[in-house]
């Protein structure tokens, strides 16, 4: 043979990729080696001559040897379900089965559940009892590359050892087991030693590898946690409120939807029915304020919500929206729809997260996931309780202020938001401020989260996930003072005579009286102004009027002053925080014509009855109006002034008597005139009885009954004695010739100008009249009288207890009292 | 030839037998393989096994050692020997030598070429072709070109390593 020399580059052109052997693939066992070597060489003719060897062999043994990996280090969450997934390679030469040997699960409250083992193809059974079901399959029959479960270890090792698995190929071992109520932050350890063992193939003896482990280690950490942030604002013109809520999963897995608001009874409709079914929800009671009935506020335009697909945990999947629903249900369990009108009728606004294609899982999927950076429990301030820096989900949404009593007080309207999701335990749980329900398409389930949705209680330390922090808001100030008649401080009167009651113009009639010098009208005249006696010694008297806070909160710097009458000169007020008038109200002098109350607290809505002592000075006319005046002033509302007024009026006597005496028929010739009047005649007896203080006139006047002056029910009593000095009964007048033969009819009664025949007459007969007294409707003059009444005593216009109650400004004939009788005259 | 049947020494040996002198003398060169298993124990102490006396596994070296003896009174001219990378191993690139003048060169199909530096065609990733050196892991046979004759009485070795795949 001739030795031939081959150039690199000719070796090349017959050379080309794919020649080179597979090198991943080992040996396998039992291959024998075989070597034989040759030598080529010419004798000294040049003749071809070769060698050939002796041919060394030897076989390959089984070198069983494999990998054990785990899937990596995961989070998982409580309560939930985990798998730690290992992959067993087979690395050696030989076809083998594998065997795990005291698998280790430690952590928290762990527990494991099950083995899956997937087997891989190629993988066949080789003879021995796989155990349960499987039976003993024949050797070579194809094992189930599906993913088989076993409960133990034992049935796992004895499946796994009826079982070998190719070279070069992975079989997984899924260890399944349940998380427990483990603790964030607590680590589970799950450690997976395992062999492969190869059986005789041919010469080479069976053998087992040495043990490969491999451990994963799991940590806890949070489920999915929606905290809420809810902040307000306020419009400092309107005094409109605006409520932000801002909301994002701060756990570390995603939060899922609620299945139970598919319910019908809730109203979402297709939302939550079609696609991805259920949502989550996140609800905002509209605050409602009043009394006795507290009402929800209107809504002021349209809410809104706001987020962006793949930001902040809101899933980037088109079909997963967030949308804003109202319902004007008294409970938050029905009646939610898009619609959300302004008219005050708006109970809950709400935000429904829903729809979505995402596959679900514990950390994506619909719903919204984990950003665990946007947010925290617990830390906010201005209100306390959660903070969200990075929010999923933003609803906004404005109402008017509260009006009315207490609506200026701090924190008069609050409120908390809520929210519901689904959590990913192995039982889903739904999640909600006041704990956790099985989640489901059921009725009861639906009914078992209202309370969660109904919450109010915020949440200030992390305890109430999935509420908000409580907002505090409140109206505008508005401070408004009043003070009026006792108990009607917002009464409207006329003191001032304009002709238009205000709130300002209120008064309270108030009489007095020297018992020393009673009031007694020297007129004769009905009609004109009453004059009489005046006071001979001072007079006092305590005038209750009430203060009102009517604004919408508490003002701590109200004060009070009064000024006294002016007329004559000498009177004096002084501000009394008791009936009897002897204390000071906060710090009030006294003696003075005026006294002035300071720092007067009262909160809103609330009042404060007070009194007035006013100290008439000796002198004061009878029948005639003396004008206080008190002037209340709360804390302004900025520029403009918070005062109210109302005025006392004083009256020494207000009922007037003003007699007038006619003379009925003379009896006399024709040309005497009635000053002589003659034995036959007749005199008539008019009293007109007056009601002189000023009464609720003005446009629109409001003034209660009890700051108007009348005489009670007792009556007032006329008493007309016949025989007191040179009185009609023993001596007529001017003349002193003749005398009377005394009341000659029942007296007459008019008011108003109208006839009343309901005053009740005592009559006394006989001069003096103190002799006999007896008691009738009408007089008599019967023996043993021989005249009729000296002396008369009526009450006008009904039994004492009845009597008719002259109201306050009757001094014209159209309201006046006219009480008349008659007397005849005789001869003495 | 005119016994084809025959192998070369045979002839060879009937030739002289035939001739009965040295002018019809062929050169006789007697070859002798060996091999043992380099087991490497933990300590990276080498034990040497022969292969006939303990199998092999995945990982260990085998060490061929071919030796050629020429047993005659004739020079062999052009000495060449030749060795096979069997199935199942793979040539350990360095693990053999020969003095100057000679050379080694190897085959990466059996035999039928050869080369002191095999190179395959790749494809390049813009779609051309290159030449590139071959693994050596892909050889099949190693010889040693001495480059002179094997003189009478007179014998060489060779030696060279295979990894059990």
């Amino acid at each position: 043979m001739k030795n031939r020399a081959y150039s690199a580059g000719f070796l090349a052109l017959l050379l080309f990729v794919g020649i080179a052997p597979a090198y991943a693939t080992q040996t396998p066992a039992g291959t024998t080696i075989s070597n034989t070597a040759t030598a080529s060489y010419t004798d000294s003719n040049g003749n071809a001559l070769t060698a050939t060897s002796n041919t060394v062999s030897t076989v390959i043994q089984n070198a069983p040897t494999l990998t054990d990996t785990n899937g990596g280090n995961q989070t998982v969450a409580p309560n939930t379900n985990a798998t730690d997934t290992f992959t067993l390679t087979n690395t050696g030469n030989n076809a083998g089965d594998f065997q795990i040997a005291s698998p280790t699960l430690s952590g928290g409250s762990s527990s494991l559940t099950s083995y899956t083992v997937t087997l891989p193809a190629g993988s066949v059974y080789n003879g021995a009892n796989a155990g349960g079901s499987y039976g003993t399959p024949s050797s070579g029959t194809s094992a189930p590359t599906t993913a088989q479960t076993f409960a133990t270890l034992a049935a796992l090792n004895q499946f796994l050892a009826a079982v070998n698995v190719p070279s070069q190929s992975a079989a997984t071992v899924a260890v399944n087991y349940a998380v427990g109520n483990t603790s964030a932050g607590t680590t589970i350890t799950d450690t997976l030693p395992a062999t492969i063992t190869y059986p005789a193939t041919g010469s080479a003896a069976t053998a087992t590898s040495a043990t490969a482990t491999s451990t994963e280690t799991d940590t806890v950490q949070n489920d999915a946690r929606l905290d809420v942030r809810k902040t307000s604002s306020q419009n400092p013109t309107t005094g409109n409120i605006t409520y932000t809520v801002a909301v994002n999963n701060g756990g570390a897995f995603t939060a899922h939807y609620v299945q139970a608001l598919q319910q019908s009874s809730f109203g979402f409709g297709a939302a939550t029915m079609t696609g991805t079914p259920g949502g989550i929800l996140i609800v905002d009671k509209v605050p409602t304020f009043g009394s006795p009935t507290a009402v929800p506020l209107a809504l002021v335009g349209t809410p809104s919500v706001s987020f962006t697909r793949g930001t902040n945990g809101f899933p980037n999947d088109a079909s997963e929206t967030a949308v804003v629903y109202c319902t004007t249900a008294a409970t938050p369990a029905s009646g939610w729809s898009m619609s959300c009108p302004t008219t005050g009728t708006v109970t809950y606004v709400g935000v429904l997260i829903s729809g979505g294609s995402l596959a679900n899982s514990a950390t994506g999927g619909d719903g919204l996931q984990p950003n665990a950076a946007g947010s925290a429990a617990t830390g906010g301030t201005s209100p306390t309780g959660p903070a969200v820096t990075a929010a999923a989900v933003t609803l906004s949404f404005t109402i008017v202020p509260p009006t009315g009593t207490g609506a200026g007080t701090a924190g008069s309207v609050t409120n908390v938001a809520d929210s519901i999701f689904t959590n990913n335990s192995a039982t889903p749980q739904i999640v909600g401020p006041t704990g956790t329900y099985t989640d489901g398409n059921t009725g009861s389930a639906a009914t078992a989260l209202l309370p969660a949705i109904e919450n109010s209680t915020p949440d200030t330390t992390g305890g109430e996930p999935g509420a908000s922090g409580q907002t505090s808001n409140q109206a505008l100030a508005s401070y408004a003072v009043l003070v009026g008649p006792s108990g009607f401080p917002a009464a409207l009167g006329d003191a001032t005579n304009t002709g238009t009651a205000t709130i300002n113009g209120d008064f309270t009639d108030w009489s007095f009286m020297d018992p020393s010098a009673p009031p007694t009208a020297t007129s004769t005249t009905p009609g004109a102004t009453v004059t009489g006696n005046s006071t001979s010694q001072t007079e006092s008297m305590c005038v209750p009027e009430t203060l009102e806070n009517a604004g919408n909160l508490q003002d701590t710097a109200i004060s009070l002053s009064v000024t006294a009458p002016t007329s004559p000169s000498g009177w004096t007020a002084w501000l009394t925080s008791n009936s009897g008038c002897t204390t000071a109200l906060n710090g009030a002098s006294a003696g003075s014509t005026s006294s002035t109350s300071t720092a007067i607290t009262l909160a809103s809505g609330s009042s404060l009855t007070f009194y007035v002592k006013y100290t008439a000075p000796v002198g004061t006319p009878a029948f005639t109006a003396e004008q206080a005046l008190i002037t209340a002033t709360g804390t302004p509302n900025g520029a403009t002034a918070n005062t109210n007024t109302t005025y006392d009026e004083l009256y020494n006597g207000f009922i007037a008597l003003v007699k007038q005496q006619n003379v009925i028929s003379s009896g006399c010739p024709t040309g005497v005139t009635v000053t002589t009047i003659c034995p036959g005649g007749v005199l008539g007896y008019t009293i007109t009885v007056e009601n002189l203080a000023k009464a609720a006139t003005g446009t629109g006047a409001s003034e209660p009954a009890s700051a108007l002056l009348t005489n009670s029910v007792a009556g007032i009593v006329v008493t007309d004695d016949g025989t007191s000095g040179t009185n009609w009964f023993a001596q007529i007048g001017t003349t002193g010739t003749y005398v009377t033969s005394g009341v000659n009819a029942i007296p007459t009664l008019t008011i108003g100008g109208t006839a009343n025949t309901a005053s009740v007459c005592t009559y006394s007969y006989g001069n003096p009249a103190a002799g006999a007294t007896t008691t009738f409707t009408a007089p008599v003059y019967a023996p043993p009288y021989s005249n009729g009444p000296s002396k008369l005593s009526c009450v006008l216009g009904g039994a004492a207890g009845s009597a008719y109650q002259l109201p306050a400004g009757s001094n014209t004939s159209s309201t006046w009292m006219v009480f008349s009788f008659n007397v005849t005259v005789r001869a003495n | 030839m005119r016994t084809p049947r025959l192998t070369a020494p045979i002839i060879c040996s009937v030739l002289i037998a035939l001739a009965g002198g040295n002018a019809f003398a062929k050169p006789t060169v007697a070859l002798k393989l060996a091999g043992v298993i380099l087991e490497k124990d933990a300590s990276g102490k080498v034990t040497m096994v022969p292969v006939d006396s303990t199998p092999a596994k995945p990982g260990e070296s085998i060490r061929y050692t071919i030796t050629a003896s020429n047993t005659s009174g004739e020079v062999a001219k052009k000495f060449v020997s030749s060795g096979r990378i069997p199935n199942g191993t793979q040539y350990e690139p360095g693990s053999s030598a020969i003095a100057a003048p000679g050379h080694i060169e190897f085959s990466l199909d059996n035999g039928k070429t050869w080369s002191a530096k095999p190179m395959i065609r790749v494809r390049q990733p813009d779609g051309s072709m290159a030449m590139k050196a071959a693994d050596p892991a892909a050889y099949t046979n190693i010889r040693w070109i001495s480059g002179k004759d094997l003189a009478a009485h007179a014998s060489t070795s060779y030696t060279y390593v295979v990894l059990v795949k």
